[in-house]
């Protein structure tokens, strides 16, 4: 199914398509939001938020202004991070814990049904580390290309064309052609 | 537009992370909408970051499925996942006997789902019973540190006249300019009734309203905010017509302190 095809489909608004959504897309926000938030009764809770925002608000979303999975991470990262700050922590996004998300997987992997967690870990070892920072950054964490820039100290020409080197050898050991 | 060179550039993984600004994201649509190369690279970028994703997260159990559902589909509350997934995997399996074990299951699984329903539910009055003490205690604390404050004054109200079983505790607070009264010793005001506070000046016999006192249950105290520059030599509190009065109907004064 494409994904105009789903949106048209989750815009009907019945049940169906609520699994529909659910079970394309809730294991992914939810490792999106447990990125952030590190806490996995936590990280449960914000994605019951997450899903509900997505139905509810579903009528806003704007095909023109991007990809519906672009859209729907983008609820999750807010989501999560409002959650983060109410902790009290009140730091700014850029204090988000340094773990990123290899650590999520290592933590991860031994809990996970899904038995590919453990090839995906030893797959995802292989990325380099600049990688694994800049996907960490600009993915889970939603900074901007021109803050990732200014946060790993990369020119914002380098940073595009090296990202893309990463995302390519993601694809490559994820095998994604 | 060379197409193979704007894939190369990187910018596709800069859309689909969402981290291009929006003028540049719709920019970014409309070619893609034109090229269905374009289409197809995003598209794989799209699918390695949701395998990505997935592969981090921790097991997302059923209960979280159900609750969200719930919250949605409020008449369908007990519809599961597993229901709707059930009588496909029996058929594509063709076999009776899978169907049976599945039954089994399907009547185990809905009774632990039930059961973690319950505990979660438990867990959520729980929780709320604790934010309800911990702004008790609050409150507590905020009603100490008033009384305990050293420019908060204790006047003992008495009775007076008819009344003079009744007595009243005022809490005088001169620097924030609030009194606090405690009116449990006073009887409750009947129908259509209520009992007003006054400020009074002595010599000539000066009384200013200082409002109703409606205490929210019986023994609570009742906190009045006082007007800066007024004057107050006693504290009188009367029984009044519902609403109040303008000037304090004497006959029913039921207590009087000196400040």
């Amino acid at each position: 199914m494409t994904q105009d095809e789903l949106v048209a489909l989750i815009n009907k608004k019945d049940e169906q398509a609520f699994d529909y959504l659910y079970d394309m897309y809730a294991q992914s926000l939810f490792g999106v939001i447990e990125n952030i938030i590190k806490n996995k009764a936590q990280s449960e809770d914000v994605l019951q938020e997450v899903m509900v925002k997505i139905w509810k608000n579903l009528p806003q979303y704007d095909p023109e202004k991007g990809r519906f999975f672009t859209w729907i991470v983008n609820i999750a990262r807010n989501s999560a991070i409002d959650k983060y700050r109410s902790k009290a922590y009140k730091k700014e996004r850029k204090n988000l814990d340094a773990n990123n998300f290899v650590h999520s997987i290592a933590t991860h992997a031994s809990l996970n049904s899904q038995t590919n967690a453990i090839g995906l870990e030893r797959f995802i070892k292989k990325l380099k580390p600049t990688c694994i920072k800049i996907i960490d950054l600009l993915f889970f964490k939603g900074f901007t290309h021109k803050e990732a820039s200014e946060n790993l100290e990369i020119p914002l020409g380098t940073l595009k064309t090296r990202n893309r080197a990463c995302i390519h050898e993601l694809r490559n050991l994820l095998q994604v052609k | 537009m060379n197409i193979k060179e704007y894939i190369e550039s990187g910018i596709l993984e800069l859309y689909v992370y969402g981290a291009l600004e929006e003028s540049e994201s719709k920019e970014v649509k409309k070619k893609i909408d034109l090229h269905p190369e374009l289409q197809a690279e995003v598209e794989a970028i799209e699918l390695a970051l949701h395998r990505l994703a997935s592969g981090t997260a921790s097991y997302l159990p059923a209960t979280n499925y159900a609750k969200i559902k719930a919250q949605l589909f409020k008449s369908n509350q007990s519809k599961s996942k597993i229901v709707r997934l059930l009588p496909v995997i029996g058929y594509a399996a063709g076999l009776s006997l899978f169907i049976t074990l599945s039954g089994i299951f399907y009547v185990e699984n809905q009774s632990v789902k039930q059961e973690l329903e319950q505990i979660v539910n438990t867990k959520e009055r729980i929780e709320l019973e604790n934010e309800r003490l911990v702004s008790l205690e609050q409150e507590y604390q905020s009603k100490i540190e008033f009384l305990t404050d050293k420019n908060t004054k204790a006047i003992f109200l008495s009775g007076q006249g008819n009344y003079q079983e009744s007595f009243a505790q005022a809490f005088f607070n001169t620097k924030e300019n609030k009194v606090v009264i405690d009116l449990k010793n006073l009887p409750e005001a009947p129908n259509g009734m209520v009992y007003q506070l006054w400020s009074l000046k002595l010599n000539p016999l000066t009384p200013t309203s200082l409002g109703l006192l409606k205490p929210a249950t019986k023994n609570s105290f009742v906190a009045i905010n006082l007007k800066p520059n007024l004057t107050t030599e006693a504290l009188g509190i009367t029984l009044e017509p519902a609403g109040g009065s303008a000037t304090p109907t004497l006959e029913r004064l039921y207590t009087l302190g000196k400040v």
